[in-house]
């Protein structure tokens, strides 16, 4: 518990040592998203139950547990990406800065401006690089040329990419490497300054040299955005989060700063699972 | 012990198998070879030969070189005397019924097929995709007596009867029985036959076509794009007209060329509801294409006046059907050609 | 370049969200216009078609032959035999040709480089055939199929043919046909003069085995006959000149009395083959008609009586076949049911093969389609079980498919019904009879199909044809219908979640 917080191995980024202090309250003090006894239904079959748990602003909350256990539900549910799927319903509330996104009426287009999110496998639009990036900012706003040219550099740097691409924005964004095609789809997402960024397994398709440059990026991001991230991979949950929450069989099991979740679980199932006995 | 097949015997049935299918499929190409050969060996007793004309004194034959065949503006085969075989009033006339036919179709089909792709919810598609299933499967000599008896009429505004007059005397023309005699308010416009409502059946036919194609183009965009479009704060409009219609390009296009070449080969509903006379581009030249309420003559409506048997088999026009099929099935196969070849170089994979 | 403020975006120019909203409303809003428009088509196009057609729609619609004529006696019977048989042929031609392909190009993918690009060739060449207009298979079909380059004779004497009887017809007085059998096409007919007889009533294989009349016998069945009714028409203007009050030329007053009486005496000490109440009742019939006529104006009705009585006697007698002396026999092909020739002709078989080639590329397609569907762990499994490549194909593949691959030649199947420009050059619209099923049908008979006949019919100038048209528009909607239905049934019966 008293241990240093920075679970990410440090990169060369300074700032982010700013944000040690000596330990996090179990429960956000500030909570920018709270989830309250929500209930998640695909048709009959329910996915998710009673969940009720705060993501801190500008922190990196991480979501672990086993395959099916809801954690890319409740990540969907959270900018209602759900609602592309016909027999999806929830029941509860989702609060983004007091607002709860669940009811009826809500903006599903302003709260995805608000809320981005990067999936699991890369999906650049088959478009050149540059506008893969551009296309977030001129849904929502009237750029100019050179406005747009700077937000693209922006989102690139941003995405600790722009080195590597500088020179081939206009070419086809299915030539970048798998990693790279990632961090494309980030900067795609930030491009259009979310509050809040959600990121469903963000590095299962991605090799280990590729998830190393993700996980710095994300130590860098969440100075400006809310992060939430789902992974099966609990040593990226160790390494880059701040909050921990494990999910098993769509009940929130544990939920808590991240360093204490994983040096000593409450839970006799979260220690399993993180003793690697099952899932 | 279960005795063993024999294994030479299996042997020899794979072998005797995969020969017959080998034997299918040479079939089939030899279809493609068997056209080719036919047109070609046709054509060429067209070209440069001394033919009996159609009509008129069989003694002063008729010789049609390439040169006429591609540089005369004028198609007369069974004028008695100096009948003319320039094929570009055909080629116009096709032009006519697939270009109204496509202004229909492609716009519409493929507003419905986003909408059907990327709107519909799933019971509205299951009902609208039989229907269209239905529509795609409806004989071709139905939309043609449609456009006969609907299109046209609804054209000419047949429900709005106005009295002739007499041109040159202003007065009324009367019929046999002494009652004036009425006409539809348009029909100077349209007339019976014309490449308006032939075109417009050719559209009603083709639609499903493009409907079906492009929604299965645009269903093999993958849904993690879409989720990434959505994800980012996108409208369906933005995400469809944005996204999944750029990435399933290819297809479109693909699926679009591929109505124009069945526009271009459709034949029953041009011969019923276009009429039987090619376009007199001498006259007023290129611009006669767009009197689309007259009548006109396809390449297809040529060939059918030929086969129906209106036009003597042996003679200078029965021979020239053939130089005007090679001409049709060079412009069908270069248009599916070109849709495969953008479908293969352009088509993105997604794994 | 991370230093700006989070909310930096707000000094960008937002696009409308109300804006954006209404435009994807609009859109949406277009969309279902544009949907329901395809739907108003249908429903237009079948409403007109029914209001037209469903009053012709009867029996003698469906059973009848086709009229050129008269619009309200054209039977569209002959086109649906003619269709149904194209189906059945075009079927059978189709199906192992087009699943042959698929097996080929989805099931043996080759790893020679001369065999990939075979596989190549066939899988374009397919998209190509695909796409060739109809009519231009038309083409193929009658210098392939029904001339065959005229290599092999020519479709009236064909080089090669099983199944036919050669027969000498002879034309009897009435002009119908009489056949004496040949032994084969190049026998020496019997001589005109030798003269023959046939009997009305037996079957077309009696009467090819009719005996031979020498002229000898003819001529004096012949003047019998001819002086019994000659004295038939003397009697009658006898009787009729005395009944006639003072013997004057004016008007006759017939009454029935008058008739019967007349008609007793007609046949009266005559010895007739018919039956004589018969007789009388006609030629009483015929006298009734008389009443108030004179002159020159009764001749037509005599004329008609002994014409009549002349037909009687030839059918009662079962003499009709006397023949014409000195009329030349002709050498008349009669074919069984399983005839077959070479060159094809413009047959049936012609037909539906044509429009085999038409749909192949569909049958091909929806086939490979069917076969893909097929998990390759299945394919799998069997060759590990040391399945050979046909045993995994037959015992795996085929069966999961034939669902499949039934909808998509059904679905073929109803594209070929409707097709009549292929078969434009191929069909004779004016045929009477029923193609294949009659007697002496074969498969190389003449045929007409069901789009033909509509196309026949629309060519017709006016209006007199519309309801006929209609009438058959609705048949030929009907049979796809059902074909449709059944795609359909075997699509959600198979395909449904397994």
């Amino acid at each position: 518990m008293t241990a240093m917080i920075q679970a990410p191995p440090q990169p060369a980024s300074t700032e982010s040592c700013d944000s040690a202090a000596p330990a996090l309250p179990e429960t956000p003090a500030d909570a920018q998203i709270e989830v309250e006894r929500l209930d998640g239904f695909y048709g009959q079959a329910q996915a998710l139950h009673g969940l009720s748990l705060s993501i801190a602003r500008n922190q990196t909350t991480a979501f672990i547990g086993p395959s099916g256990c809801g954690k890319s539900t409740l990540l969907r549910w959270i900018n209602r990406m759900n609602d592309l799927i016909p027999a999806a319903r929830a029941t509860g509330q989702v609060r983004i800065d007091g607002q709860d996104i669940l009811a009826h009426g809500t903006d599903v287009v302003e709260l995805r401006r608000r809320v981005g999110i990067v999936f699991q496998k890369p999906n650049p639009f088959p478009k050149s690089v540059y506008d893969n990036v551009a296309f977030g900012p001129r849904l929502h706003y009237r750029l100019s040329r050179s406005e747009t040219d700077a937000l693209v550099e922006r989102s690139l740097r941003g995405a600790a990419l722009w080195e590597e691409v500088k020179d081939r924005l206009k070419d086809s964004a299915f030539g970048l490497s798998g990693g790279q095609q990632q961090r494309l789809c980030i900067a795609r997402a930030i491009a259009v300054e979310p509050q809040v960024l959600l990121m469903d397994e963000p590095c299962s398709a991605l090799d280990p040299k590729s998830t190393v440059a993700i996980e710095d990026l994300m130590a860098e991001l969440k100075q400006r955005y809310t992060i939430a991230i789902v992974t099966h991979n609990m040593q990226q949950a160790a390494r880059a989060s701040d909050y921990t929450g494990f999910l098993y069989e769509g009940r929130l099991v544990e939920f808590g700063p991240t360093q204490r979740v994983f040096s000593s679980p409450t839970q006799t199932r979260t220690e399993d699972y993180i003793a690697g006995r099952f899932g | 012990m279960p005795r063993a097949r024999s294994t030479r015997l299996r042997w020899f049935r794979e072998r005797g198998i995969l020969a017959g299918l080998v034997l299918c499929g040479v079939a089939t190409v030899a279809v493609t070879g068997l056209i080719v050969f036919i047109l070609a060996r046709e054509t060429s007793t067209f070209f440069g030969q001394a033919l009996t004309p159609t009509h008129g004194d069989p003694a002063r034959t008729v010789e049609v070189s390439l040169g006429d065949f591609f540089g005369d503006l004028t198609w007369s085969p069974n004028a008695p005397v100096d009948a003319r075989f320039g094929i570009w009033p055909l080629i116009g006339g096709t032009l006519q019924v697939a270009g109204v036919a496509m202004a229909f179709a492609i716009p519409f089909g493929l507003m419905s097929a986003i909408w059907l792709s990327e709107y519909a919810p799933a019971r509205v598609r299951a009902v609208l995709k039989p229907v269209l299933e239905i529509i795609a499967g409806v004989p071709t000599v139905v939309f043609g007596f449609f456009a006969l008896t609907v299109i046209t009429p609804a054209l000419q505004m047949r429900f709005w009867q106005v009295p002739e007059i007499d041109p040159s005397t202003g007065q009324p023309l009367l019929g046999a029985d002494g009652q004036p005699l009425t006409a539809p308010l348009l029909a100077d416009w349209v007339s019976g036959y014309n490449a308006l409502a032939a075109g417009l059946a050719v559209g009603v036919m083709c639609l499903p076509i493009v409907t079906s194609l492009t929604e299965d183009a645009l269903r093999a965009v993958p849904r993690a794009l879409r989720e990434g479009s959505y994800g980012m704060g996108a409208s369906r409009f933005e995400t469809a007209t944005r996204v999944v219609f750029p990435a399933a390009l290819s297809g479109v296009v693909a699926a679009c060329l591929l109505a124009v070449a069945r526009a271009v080969g459709e034949t029953m509903i041009v011969a019923i509801a276009a009429g039987a006379s090619a376009l007199a581009l001498s006259d007023r030249g290129p611009g006669r294409l767009l009197a689309l309420g007259q009548d006109t003559q396809t390449m297809t409506g040529f060939l059918v006046q030929v086969f129906k048997g209106d036009i003597a088999h042996g003679g200078v026009a029965y021979q020239a059907c053939y130089a005007v099929a090679l001409t049709l099935f060079v412009m069908t196969l270069f248009l599916t050609v070109l849709g495969g070849v953008i479908r293969q170089r352009f088509g993105q994979r997604y794994e | 370049m991370s230093d700006a403020p989070a909310n930096r975006s707000e000094r960008y120019d937002r696009r409308d969200p109300a804006g954006r909203r209404q435009r994807n409303r609009l859109f949406a809003g277009a969309c279902v216009s544009v949907a329901a428009l395809a739907v108003c088509v249908l429903v237009v196009l079948v409403a007109s078609v029914a209001l037209r057609g469903a009053g012709r729609l009867d029996l003698a619609f469906l059973t009848g032959a086709n009229s050129e004529a008269v619009a309200e006696d054209a039977g569209f019977g002959p086109a649906i035999v003619g269709s149904l048989c194209l189906m059945m042929i075009c079927a059978l031609a189709a199906i192992p040709l087009g699943v042959g392909t698929a097996l080929l190009l989805e099931e043996y993918a080759p790893r020679k480089r001369l065999l990939r690009w075979f596989h190549g060739v066939v899988q374009a060449n397919i998209t190509n055939l695909a796409g060739v207009p109809s009519i231009v298979y038309g083409i193929l079909g009658y210098t392939a199929l029904a001339t065959m380059f005229n290599a092999v004779g020519s479709p009236d004497t064909p080089g090669f043919s099983f199944g036919a009887r050669y027969v000498a017809e002879y034309r009897d007085l009435s002009n119908q046909s009489v056949f004496v059998g040949l032994d084969n096409a190049q026998a020496a007919l019997p001589p005109a003069s030798a003269g023959l007889a046939y009997f009305a009533d037996a079957d077309l294989s009696e009467r090819l085995a009719t005996q031979v009349v020498t002229a000898e016998e003819i001529d004096p069945m012949r003047a019998e006959l001819t002086g019994a009714l000659d004295g038939v028409e003397r009697r009658f203007r006898t009787a009729l000149r005395a009944a006639q009050p003072d013997g004057q030329r004016g008007p006759v007053r017939v009454t029935r009395e008058l008739a019967a009486q007349i008609a007793g005496e007609l046949f009266d000490g005559l010895e007739l083959q018919g039956d004589l109440t018969a007789y009388r009742e006609l030629a009483q019939a015929q006298l009734m008609k008389m009443d108030g006529l004179s002159g020159l104006d009764l001749l037509p009705v005599r004329r008609a009586l002994v014409n009549d009585l002349r037909d009687m006697e030839f059918a009662a007698a079962g003499a009709r076949g006397v023949l014409e002396a000195g009329a030349e026999p002709q050498r008349r092909q009669v074919r069984a049911w399983y005839y077959f020739q070479a060159p094809f002709g413009r047959s049936v078989l012609t037909g539906g093969l044509t429009l085999a080639l038409v749909v192949l590329p569909i049958v091909i397609v929806s086939s490979q389609e069917a076969i893909r569907a097929v998990p390759s762990s299945q394919r799998d499994a069997a060759l590990a079980l040391g399945g050979t490549q046909w045993q995994s194909i037959e015992q795996v593949v085929l069966p999961t498919a034939v669902p499949g691959i039934c909808t998509g030649t059904i679905l073929a199947m109803s594209r070929a019904i409707g097709e009549a420009a292929p078969i434009l050059l191929l069909a004779f619209s004016f045929i009477q009879f029923t193609p294949v099923f009659r007697e002496g049908g074969s498969l190389m008979d003449a045929f007409t199909a069901m789009p033909l006949q509509v196309f026949q019919w629309t060519s017709n100038p006016g209006d007199a044809f519309q309801s006929t048209t209609a009438a058959g528009i609705l048949v030929l909607l009907a049979v796809l219908l059902s074909f449709n239905a059944v795609a359909v049934f075997l699509r959600y019966r198979f395909q449904g979640p397994r």
